[in-house]
């Protein structure tokens, strides 16, 4: 089984590889860019200063304002000027002493712009996993053991009303009502103003007071998928013999079902538990800009529509890592959950 | 004290409820189990055997189905007047119950150990640890089970389905029942270990002393390991004997076809099997009278009228109007 993992950790550098060579050659590909960016500004400075000027003076060449020279300085200093595998290999040789560039759009560095929005996004990312699990695990155990029952309906009902509705209309409804109309809940942002003057428990009263709206739009449509999953499997188990034979021993049919069906049943929930990992730092762009927070979700967004490539690099790098280990860890959850799973040929029969 | 049964089904109705609405499966079936014997309880599939087994272990799938009418005597007492807890301690303790598929029948993410202790944890609470380890391992070692210290760290999809069905036997017996109910035991299993497997029931039961309700559709297996057998037909008990008098001499017309449809070595080779003509009516579309008589070469108009079970010779029952040997 070790040998699996170590392979399957091997196996993350060429598929890296594949990934990023794919998107630094499409950045390359699609039109605009910093440099279109910096012509558009300069272009615009332009107007401001002799919008009449201007009429017929141009020249065709996207009004640019800048000699050849200029754009041919300016496309050596974004490395535009060399062939694509060149500055590719380039990039991933800064990647390697984790050197991820300089963001066009800020000039700082991409890691610290990056390194900003980490503990936004790791709190919400977090707490929407503990939520849906803490929910869907024990939701769909007793829609299960209900099945049928009201109860069952009614929370059916409920889940995929959740799952129906936009998330983004979810926060936008909630949003509207909450904090505007009633104004329970502040508008929007991560922490207050005065954030840095409060007390410890002021200021853990404050992030909760901040979250609570987005993550009722975060969660709103997160409990369908993982409560149903977990229901079928469970009711697949308590259908299963080896439940009979535990009930047959004397057991009460409760504790033959805490003690022999759940665990079965997490085997699915154990497959996707990885890939969930990877969704921690991947927030909603939509969501983070109805509350105004700013996640990673946003950052990414806004830097594609910038055409800020070192940022949209750098994040696909954190997520694509993120994203392999995350399988891998969804792999080994499998593993330790069922004794029947041994990868490679170590094991006994698979 | 062997003729005072152990357990004893009077009268045992057992319904499902379905689509079609209410359906009867098993209807009336009644017989006696004395310690220390093995009753066969023999019928196609679907003529409600599992059914009775279930409802004696109360393991009926609820809410669908449930035992509608008799009483299922366990040293006289009533199991079907207990309370969920009262039978949860004579299930696995006195009863025991043991499964037609081994693979499926024990959890495939728990050690065999564990699921082994499991039994002796709920109605040996009284063991310590170690105590009951040592009870697993013995148990282990006397069905058989090569190493039983290593294989009890093992998990079932490392064992054999002939070693799993002997894991299986080991959690029945952990507690010495009284009654021990097999529920085709060996079907999964192939010939050799078929055998191996009641060899080693029967040795268990001379060592034991507990009654075997053994149920089956392989009459050769009857014959092997049974003292008395209990033929059923879409949920009631048409015929009800001694294994060699029945095999001798079937009374009734189903239990006739049944003897002769098994293939014999002295029949000639590559010839067709005889077989009972025609299907078990759907449960919820059954004549009225004798269940069996739209197959029947023996049916007549009397047979519109359910014949009841009737004394046909020493310690048998029959329930046809036109049943061999019987005075008309």
């Amino acid at each position: 089984m070790t040998s699996y993992f170590i392979r399957r950790v091997l196996l993350i550098v060429p598929t890296f590889i594949g990934v990023s060579l794919l998107v630094f050659t499409l950045t390359r590909l699609v039109p605009g860019g910093p440099i279109e960016r910096m012509l558009n500004e300069a272009a615009m400075a332009g107007n401001e200063m002799g919008a009449s000027a201007m009429v017929g003076g141009y020249d065709g060449v996207g009004g640019s304002t800048l000699s050849a020279e200029q754009l041919e300085e300016l496309k050596a200093y974004y490395g535009f000027d060399k062939p694509v595998l060149i500055s590719y290999l380039e990039w991933l040789g800064k990647v390697l002493v984790l050197d991820l560039g300089t963001s066009t759009r800020y000039g700082e560095p991409v890691w610290d712009t990056i390194r900003d929005r980490f503990p936004i996004s790791i709190f919400y990312g977090v707490t929407t996993l503990i939520l849906t699990y803490g929910v869907c695990i024990p939701l769909g155990i007793a829609k299960a053991i209900r099945h049928k029952s009201s109860f069952d309906n009614i929370t059916s009902v409920i889940v995929f009303f959740g799952y129906a509705i936009p998330s983004y209309v979810v926060g936008i409804a909630v949003l509207t009502l909450f904090a505007s109309e009633w104004e329970l809940f502040p508008l929007g942002g991560f922490v207050s103003d005065d954030f840095e003057d409060l007390g410890f428990w002021d200021q853990v009263r404050d992030v909760f007071n901040h979250a609570v709206l987005p993550l009722l739009a975060y969660l709103a449509g997160s409990f369908a998928v993982t409560t149903l999953m977990m229901k079928n499997a469970l009711m697949d188990n308590l259908a299963a013999d080896y439940v009979r034979t535990a009930v047959a021993k004397g057991m009460a049919f409760k504790r033959a079902v805490f003690r022999h069906a759940l665990r079965n049943s997490l085997i699915p929930i154990a497959t996707s538990f990885g890939s969930n990992i990877s969704l921690i730092l991947t927030g909603s762009f939509l969501i983070e800009k109805i509350f105004n927070i700013d996640g990673f979700g946003l950052l990414g967004f806004e830097s594609l529509v910038e055409r800020d490539y070192p940022i949209v690099m750098g994040i696909l790098v954190i997520s694509s890592l993120l994203f392999l280990i995350g399988n891998i860890l969804s792999d080994i959850c499998v593993a330790l959950v069922d004794p029947r799973v041994r990868f490679g040929s170590d094991g006994a029969a698979g | 004290m062997a003729d005072l049964p152990i357990l004893s089904v009077v009268g045992l109705s057992a319904a499902f409820a379905t689509e079609q609405g209410i359906v009867s499966v098993v209807d009336g079936v009644s017989f006696d189990l004395s310690a220390g014997a093995t009753l066969g309880l023999v019928g196609e599939s679907g003529c409600g055997k599992s059914v009775t087994a279930l409802s004696i272990m109360g393991l009926l799938p609820k809410p669908a189905g449930r035992v509608t009418g008799g009483r299922i005597l366990f040293k006289g007492e009533d199991l079907l007047a207990l309370s969920a807890e009262q039978y949860q301690r004579i299930r696995g303790n006195r009863i025991a119950m043991i499964f037609q598929e081994p693979t499926t029948a024990l959890n495939p993410v728990h050690r065999i150990g564990r699921q082994l202790i499991e039994t002796l944890d709920m109605h040996r609470p009284e063991l310590s640890k170690r105590e009951k380890t040592a009870a697993a391992v013995e148990l282990l070692d006397r069905v058989g089970i090569p190493a039983p210290d290593q294989r009890l760290r093992d998990y079932p999809h490392q064992l054999s389905g002939g070693m799993r069905q002997r894991v299986l036997i080991a959690i029945a017996l952990a507690c010495r029942p009284d009654v021990l109910i097999a529920d085709e035991p060996t079907t999964a299993l192939d010939v050799t270990i078929q055998a191996q497997i009641l060899e080693l029931m029967r040795e268990l039961q001379r060592e034991y002393g507990m009654g075997i309700l053994f149920i089956t559709h392989d009459l050769g297996v009857v014959a092997e390991l049974c003292d008395e057998v209990v033929v059923m037909y879409a949920g009631r008990v048409v015929e009800r004997a001694g294994v060699a008098a029945l095999f001798a001499n079937p009374r009734h017309p189903y239990s006739e076809g049944l003897l002769a449809s098994i293939p014999r070595l002295e029949s000639v080779p590559k010839t067709r099997l005889v077989t009972i003509p025609g299907m078990v009516p759907a449960l919820s579309d059954m004549p009225d009278g004798c269940r069996f008589r739209n197959r029947c070469s023996r049916a007549s108009n009397r047979c519109q009228v359910e014949p009841p079970l009737v004394a046909a010779g020493a310690g048998r029952v029959v329930a046809c109007h036109h049943a061999t040997g019987v005075d008309e």
